[in-house]
């Protein structure tokens, strides 16, 4: 079957892509409407089916996050320790994040929701935190 | 298929070379693998150079195989730069591969080279975290410390290792670099030691870890005319080089880089992990190795502590794995390290390991090499399988 990357010719340049809702508090990715794949960040052409179908979508702002670790080496303007974790969006979606407020007996699969720092160019622009009930 | 051997391999020995440039390093493992082939520079066709990070840290950016094999004599004939991060190496020992098989040269050389010591940590620091998607990852601090402690701790997590299987490879990893006269770390560990060692990112320590590293390898490839046997020195045919990209993870699981590029090559060489006796795994922390045990087929998912445990990968089992040290104790000079694998894999065959020679000569050797990073999986992985004949 023939699919045009027309549309991909077409995209919107990375750089004016939205990375952030910050109405929704949430990370912006696509959605793929050929096959419904998402993706973070958003892309041209679908990674899963290769048709230049996505659209951008907002993600969900909470996740579950899969595993984590704390970081003890500095990396200017970052002090250690920090801490890093990977979290699954309901989405499908892996995000790379810094977490915060995570206790020392919190075990994953652990829910956590996203916050935004003030500025986009804030370091790190964005981060996740447990959900406390 | 058009039949290749190593016909040499040659290594500057790994570590810490403040005074030695990166035409010095080359200068060495070069001279050496072309020694090693009995053959001369002049009998080179072709040249697959691989490099990481010169760029940013020498300054050497764009032609860095051209520059730096000019002190070899290495002139006129086609060199072609690779990189693809920690996975350069056998990056272009595979372009070097397939430029025989082609038909497009006879005799080739693929070389690797790195100098990431530049007196200035934050710098070379920085030069590593652009082996990933860095619109992904700018200023999140993610160095592959922290992905292989990620990697691990969600193994942990889900019960398939334990922290004390980390420590004990970690021991194994500096027992064997003991062993190397090439290996940038020569002292071997107690666990105590490994438990004890700074925390870099948990549950990783500064023991488990590979460090900056100064280094090159090198290896010759060559067309095999008539019957492969040896002639009073095993020769080493390539039985398979496969290579695959990494991808855009998700949360279903999927099979990772390295088991779909270890099929590619079980396949091409028509054997099964069972039948290898030798490898070299990338374990740029030394715990990586347990992963790779499960990725490449040794083992069973959550079979990795037993299988170290039982002895089997330590020098004189029935698989010995990383027995230079691997990365963590042989040193990860990035270009170089897949050239480095190679080159002790080839040693092993032939039976020239020395200390390191296991029980005998295995018949099949393998290499596999990662690099960078996408979302969760390596971006670029190679595996080759090496056959010792005569």
């Amino acid at each position: 079957m023939m699919m045009s990357l027309e549309r991909a010719v077409e995209a919107a340049p990375t750089a004016t892509r939205a990375r952030l809702d910050r109405a929704a508090g949430a990370l912006v990715g696509s959605r793929c409407l050929r096959c419904g794949t998402y993706s973070w960040p958003e892309r041209a052409v679908c990674h899963h089916c290769g048709a230049a179908e996505p659209e951008p979508a907002t993600l969900s702002p909470r996740g579950t996050l899969v595993t984590h670790t704390t970081v003890w080496v500095p990396r200017p303007p970052l002090e250690p320790p920090f801490t890093l974790g990977q979290v699954e969006l309901p989405e499908g979606v892996l995000v790379f994040a810094h977490v915060r407020g995570l206790a020392g007996d919190d075990r994953v699969p652990l829910p956590v929701e996203l916050r935004l720092a003030e500025r986009d160019d804030d370091v790190p622009p964005f981060w996740f935190e447990p959900v406390r009930l | 298929m058009t039949a290749v051997e190593v016909a040499g391999v040659g290594m500057h020995p790994f570590g810490r070379f403040e005074d030695r440039s990166l035409k010095d390093l080359a200068r060495v493992a070069v001279a050496r693998a072309v020694d090693d082939a009995g053959i001369a520079i002049a009998d080179l066709d072709a040249v697959y150079s691989a490099n990481g990070m010169a760029g940013l840290l020498q300054g050497q950016e764009q032609i860095r195989g051209q520059a730096a094999l000019r002190d070899v004599g290495i002139e006129r004939v086609p060199v072609v730069n690779v990189d693809n991060a920690c996975a350069g190496g056998s990056s272009a020992f595979r372009e070097a591969a397939l430029a025989i098989r082609a038909g497009a040269a006879d005799t080739v050389l693929a070389v690797g080279f790195e100098k990431m010591f530049v007196g200035d940590r934050d710098r070379s620091l920085a030069a590593l975290e652009t082996a990933a998607d860095i619109e992904i990852v700018g200023g999140l601090g993610l160095q592959f410390t922290a992905i292989y402690a990620m990697r691990l701790r969600k193994r942990i997590d889900a019960g398939l290792l334990a922290e004390d299987d980390l420590v004990a490879v970690a021991v194994k990893s500096r027992r064997n670099g003991a062993l190397n006269p090439n290996a940038q770390r020569q002292e071997a560990v107690s666990a105590a030691e490994v438990r004890a060692a700074r925390p870099i990112a948990d549950p990783l320590t500064l023991l488990m870890c590979s460090s900056f590293c100064d280094g090159a390898a090198a290896a010759i490839l060559r067309r095999v005319e008539g019957a492969a046997t040896g002639n009073g020195r095993p020769r080493v045919l390539l039985r398979a080089s496969a290579a695959v990209s990494g991808f855009t993870a998700g949360a279903a699981e999927e099979e990772p880089t390295a088991t779909v590029c270890a099929a590619k090559a079980y396949a091409e060489a028509g054997v099964g992990p069972e039948e290898i006796g030798v490898a070299e795994v990338h374990d740029a922390m030394a715990p990586g190795e347990l992963i790779y045990y499960e990725q490449l087929g040794f083992c069973e998912p959550g079979g990795a502590g037993e299988l170290l445990a039982s002895g089997a990968t330590a020098i004189g089992g029935r698989l010995p794995v990383n027995p230079s040290g691997g990365l963590c104790s042989r040193g990860h000079p990035v270009g170089a390290t897949g050239l480095a694998q190679i080159a002790e894999v080839v040693w092993h065959l032939r039976g020239e390991a020395g200390d390191r020679q296991g029980a005998g000569r295995p018949r099949l050797g393998l290499t596999q090499n990662s690099g960078g990073w996408l979302t969760g999986e390596p971006a670029a992985c190679n595996v080759q399988i090496l056959e010792g004949v005569g």
